[in-house]
């Protein structure tokens, strides 16, 4: 893990500090495109995304519904089920062995390289514990499992390994959890097993898809502390994946926030909380209920709702919902993701003109 | 009232209603769809399911035009005529269009003693459309005479051989048309009779529950435990002796229905305690509705696509089931003529080794099953459109 | 911000139980009672909004269909102020006899898919309890719908859809407009935002604000975010494996919590401030079974204040201060952070 190593170990944003600029990514995405080609019509679950994974760091991907989130982490992943297809952009990816970055986006998705990777560098942790695991084994024959497909471990050492992942991840008598199904665990051991899968192979990326949007809050407490704890032990980086602002606040070094399948801001998590730039980002903030208000206010609302793929609005996708709202400017043209300051992107036409032609379509 | 958060902009679209999205004309279509028209949409993109409902289609105009599309007797024996190899029609008499068949000389080969047939190119017997054969009455109503091939003057079943015949001389094309009859319809009656006595069954177990379900199911188990060909063969000895073959095979399968009913009973009462769960159905308890008209506007209409697809799924089933029986001479017997019967004469190896064409009964049953299973499935997609 | 008007509440829960039968093996024997709730008690006042916290499982949906009396509670009573004026016991009540009172308690539901019936029109969805109160002309069911689906903030001309047509906060919305339509005193909302996206939320809970307001409703609301709850309620009560542990008044419960469990979800609530991390108290454990709670207290096996009372003795609900009752044994000893002792500024967005 010698990339890991380049990086002082950081945590904590501390304001005004400038972002890791000295590190080289491990994974940079660039306008990764990913459309699911329905008989409606072509969907664009992600339509140009771009963003980068620094050794040792958090990036926190947020967004509603229908955002291109989680269809971003199974493209990286290259798990993208049909009709679903990456048709642009390149995923590169530095890999142990320190060669060249390889660009995942053209690997062949059922090859042997990309099945090294995935599960191998790159992990991942789902939303759902229950239907990511088989009812029909015991947890520990599947982790046993896959560290013997990643490693060249005999299945006494892999069971060692097994029983140290699972008191990694705060498993209470490992020794006998080990023999039990599935089904005989609470939600958040479930999801506790789930990660120590994910670690099982020492990934050097941990993309965790809503890890912890079906468990209790005093459950999700328990899990964030443990990603953080293990992060800053082996100095992996992580990819979070939510919907819910306070799961970023509190575990990401760096945000971007999607909308309708475009990366709408990106920056650190200071900036984007504290300094929010996007209206949509601003709005979004505002309209959170918090647990500060005064009882019985009124919140500010992002007025109308999300719109269905298929009828993706022509120009900002947000324009629709927008304060900010210029007409001929945002629902004609297409805004990029452009720097607004030292740190801090935005995909917006309060930022930067309009190119020339209008869009197509 | 004090305000946490700073005061929001208004923006152009935050009036008083939702704003509504621009929607096209097919998508105000789609908005007011009703269940049914959903599901059409979505069958209709199901190509092998759509192919496979015409074909079924087919098959039961076959069954009802049997004696019209057949040309022969199906019952009517001569020796001299048996086991004749299909005979090709030809279409053009030296460039012009007139469908002929060569007529047929017997002759006995001098070394087997047995008869062969061969065909005699310079007797041409020229088809006809509507011609007249042998007397039928059409769908019970009226007597006629016509069908829809046969010869001028002589008769049909000493000219045409389509199919061929079997051992005892008879026309097997026409014996296939009016088997089809048979086995298309023999079992529907117990079908429904399934589908009633499970939908009932299953409908009072699930929405009752307590005793009553306790009881149905237990009762679907010592059924389900019945072995079939066993019951089917106890009760083939036990009709009345004066029944007819036919009427013996419809009373069997009336009564196995008694037993058959169990899977879709299960299938309903698993629906009904699904949907006793689902939150429209407490929505309607709270305010107010009664339990009848919750069963029939918000349970009902739930399942009833899959209940159609269920027995979709059944009715190949039934068909199977008379061919297997009657083959192994459990089910219908000659002189009933159905596919599984015709099959029978092809019981044995030596037979399908020198007259593979009674074989012929198989093909339509393949394709009618496999139709049906298409269909099926094809409905089973399509019946619930908002998943 | 005062509406209760001093007299009898609306609604009043005491000793309500609801266990269910733990069966086991071929002859279903039962072997245990789960206790999804557990012998509680509360009040809501006309007009006002109690919410009701808690993880899952820990009884607070039971409860609120104990209310509505989509289940039967198992002990216990639910008096019920009726428009007449006389209170009526619903859990005494047989199916039948409730009829009359049905349509003066209505629910929201969380879900916003599975609880519109696909297969029905807008019209005929709202239009139900319309029909089912006897409402026979078609003229004046319609002009009742147009009038709730604007009261809701959707368009009337939306009527002959179907719910498939619409987003998630729409379909709530018209889930809204159902519950209303029979001028219910009492609105129960399960989670009624909890499955809707960020910046959908705002806006229900914003209509339920205002149709508060305009129609003078009662809602009895269950959540589990407290952010959420912040923003709605009156007074707040806490429900912690079938028991209530706490309630008080919104601001109080937040600022000056009395039970252990209080202050730790308050603390584990996220919040979206990155500058307010790590401040957060991590209960060890997992929540009790309610098949085989532990003796005494049951939140003692997470306690951090927990001493040899609590592992035998079970806490009564005390009021400690007025309108402030807590389930606990050192309530008054301990000092326990509210949540503006954790926020050392406000975020300053």
């Amino acid at each position: 893990m010698a990339g890991g190593m380049l990086c002082r170990p950081y945590n904590r944003p501390v304001k005004g500090e400038m972002y890791a600029m000295n590190c080289a990514p491990i994974l940079s995405v660039n306008n990764l495109k990913t459309y699911f080609f329905t008989d409606e019509g072509a969907v664009r679950a992600v339509d140009g995304a771009s963003f980068a994974v620094h050794p040792g760091k958090t990036l926190g991907i947020v967004g509603e519904s229908g955002c291109g989130k989680s269809v971003t982490a199974l493209s990286i992943l290259r798990i993208v089920d049909d009709p679903g297809r990456i048709v642009e952009g390149e995923i590169m990816f530095r890999r142990a062995d320190g060669g060249e970055p390889v660009d995942l986006a053209k690997l062949d998705a059922k090859g042997g390289e990309i099945r090294a990777i995935r599960g191998g560098e790159i992990a991942l942790v789902f939303q759902e514990p229950m239907t990511s695991f088989s009812p029909h084994y015991t947890i520990g024959n599947q982790i046993v499992e896959t560290i013997q497909l990643h490693q060249d471990v005999g299945k006494a050492e892999a069971r060692t390994r097994t029983i140290e992942l699972l008191r990694m991840v705060g498993i209470p008598r490992p020794e006998r959890r080990i023999d039990e199904y599935p089904f005989e665990l609470s939600g958040g051991l479930r999801q506790r097993v789930m990660i120590a899968m994910a670690l099982s192979c020492n990934p050097r990326i941990l993309i965790a898809d809503e890890p912890t949007t079906a468990l209790d809050v005093t459950t999700q407490a328990q899990i964030l502390d443990l990603l953080r704890e293990i992060q800053e032990r082996t100095q992996m980086s992580v990819i979070i994946i939510t919907h819910d602002m306070g799961v970023i606040a509190e575990m990401a070094d760096d945000v971007i926030v999607m909308y309708l399948g475009r990366v709408v801001e990106s920056g650190p998590v200071d900036e984007i909380f504290h300094r929010p730039q996007h209206p949509y980002t601003q709005a979004l903030l505002r309209s959170i209920p918090s647990i500060f208000a005064e009882p019985r206010t009124k919140l500010p609302t992002i007025a109308g709702s999300i719109p269905h793929p298929h009828n993706r609005p022509a120009g900002c996708p947000f324009h629709p919902r927008c304060a900010d709202f210029m007409p001929g400017k945002c629902d004609r043209h297409e805004p990029q993701l452009r720097p607004v300051s030292a740190s801090q992107m935005a995909s917006c036409f309060l930022y930067h003109e309009p190119a020339e032609a209008p869009q197509q379509s | 009232m004090t305000q946490a958060k700073p005061p929001v902009k208004r923006s152009a679209f935050d009036s008083q209603f939702d704003p509504a999205p621009s929607t096209t004309a097919a998508e105000e279509r789609v908005s007011v769809a009703t269940q049914w028209q959903l599901m059409w949409w979505r069958f209709r993109k199901h190509r092998l399911a759509m192919i496979s409902g015409i074909v079924i289609a087919a098959f039961y105009l076959v069954a009802i035009g049997a004696d019209f599309l057949a040309y022969a007797d199906p019952h009517k024996t001569e020796a001299f005529r048996s086991l004749i190899a299909p005979q090709p029609i030809h279409f053009f008499d030296e460039g012009r269009f007139s469908p002929h068949v060569f007529g047929l000389v017997g002759k006995r080969d001098p070394r087997t003693f047995k008869r062969v047939y061969e065909p005699d190119p310079e007797q041409k017997i020229p088809l006809r459309l509507f011609a007249e054969g042998y007397e039928y009455k059409f769908l019970g109503l009226f007597k006629t005479n016509r069908h829809l091939i046969g010869v001028d003057g002589g008769l049909a079943e000493e000219a045409i051989f389509l199919l061929g015949t079997d051992q005892l001389g008879r026309d097997l094309w026409s014996r296939m048309m009016i088997a089809c009859r048979l086995s298309l319809t023999i079992g529907l009656a117990g079908v429904t009779l399934s589908l009633v006595l499970g939908v009932l069954l299953g409908g009072i177990s699930g929405l009752y529950g307590g005793a009553i379900d306790t009881l149905i199911q237990r009762v679907i188990e010592i059924l389900r435990s019945i072995p079939t060909i066993p019951l089917w063969m106890g009760l083939a000895a036990a009709m009345p002796r004066d029944w007819g073959v036919v009427q013996v095979y419809f009373a069997i399968t009336v009564i196995l229905s008694l037993i058959g009913w169990t899977d879709l009973a299960r299938v309903v009462r698993g629906r009904f305690l699904a949907l006793r769960e689902e939150d429209f159905v407490l929505a309607a308890e709270l305010a107010g509705v009664s339990q009848m008209r919750i069963i029939l506007r918000h349970m009902v209409p739930s399942f009833l696509s899959h209940i159609i697809a269920a027995t979709t799924l059944a009715l190949p089933n039934m068909i199977i089931s008379e061919t297997a029986l009657s083959f192994l001479g459990l089910g219908l017997r000659p002189p009933a003529v159905s596919w599984g019967v015709l099959l029978q004469d092809a019981q044995n190896i030596q037979t399908v080794a020198i007259s593979p064409w009674l074989l012929s009964a198989a093909l339509p049953v393949i394709v009618v099953i496999l139709a049906f299973n298409f269909l099926g499935d094809g409905l089973r997609d399509a019946a619930d459109p908002y998943g | 911000m005062k509406r209760a008007d001093g007299g009898a509440p609306l609604l009043e829960v005491r000793n309500l139980q609801r266990f269910f039968p733990i069966r086991k093996g071929l002859l279903r024997r039962v072997v245990g009672q789960l206790r999804a709730v557990d012998d509680i008690s509360f009040h809501i006042n006309r007009g006002e909004t109690l919410a009701l916290v808690g993880e899952s499982g820990c009884g607070k949906t039971t409860t609120a269909r104990c209310i509505l009396r989509a289940l039967k509670p198992t002990a216990g009573e639910v008096l019920f102020q009726t428009g007449a004026g006389d209170v009526v016991d619903t859990a005494a009540l047989p199916k039948r006899a409730l009829q009359p009172f049905r349509h003066q308690m209505q629910m929201i539901f969380q879900d916003p898919f599975s609880s519109l019936n696909p297969r029905m029109t807008v019209f005929d969805i709202i239009a139900e309890p319309l029909l089912a109160s006897g409402i026979k002309s078609r003229d004046q069911r319609r002009q009742r719908v147009e009038n709730l689906l604007e009261l809701v903030r959707l368009r009337p001309e939306f009527m002959q859809r179907y719910p498939h047509a619409f987003s998630g906060g729409q379909r709530q919305r018209i889930g809204i407009a159902r519950a209303l339509a029979l001028n219910p005193s009492l609105v129960v909302a399960d989670e009624p935002v909890s499955a809707l996206d960020v910046s959908v939320q705002a806006q229900i809970l914003n209509l339920m604000l205002d149709l508060q307001d305009e129609l003078g409703l009662t809602y009895l609301f269950v959540a589990h975010d407290l952010s959420v709850v912040k923003h709605i309620s009156d007074r707040v009560a806490v429900m912690y494996v079938g028991k209530i542990v706490e309630i008080a008044e919104t601001n109080r419960l937040f600022k000056a919590p009395k039970h252990p469990y209080t202050e730790a979800l308050l603390s584990a609530a996220p919040k979206p401030d990155p500058r307010l991390r790590s401040q957060r108290i991590v209960l060890q454990g997992e929540v009790a079974d309610p098949a085989q709670p532990p003796a005494g207290c049951y939140f003692h096996p997470r306690c951090a204040h927990a001493i040899d009372r609590c592992r035998s003795e079970t806490p009564k609900l005390e009021e400690i201060q007025p309108g402030h009752v807590v389930a606990c044994h050192r309530a008054r000893e301990i000092t326990l952070k509210g949540v503006d002792a954790q926020a050392n500024g406000k975020p300053s967005a």
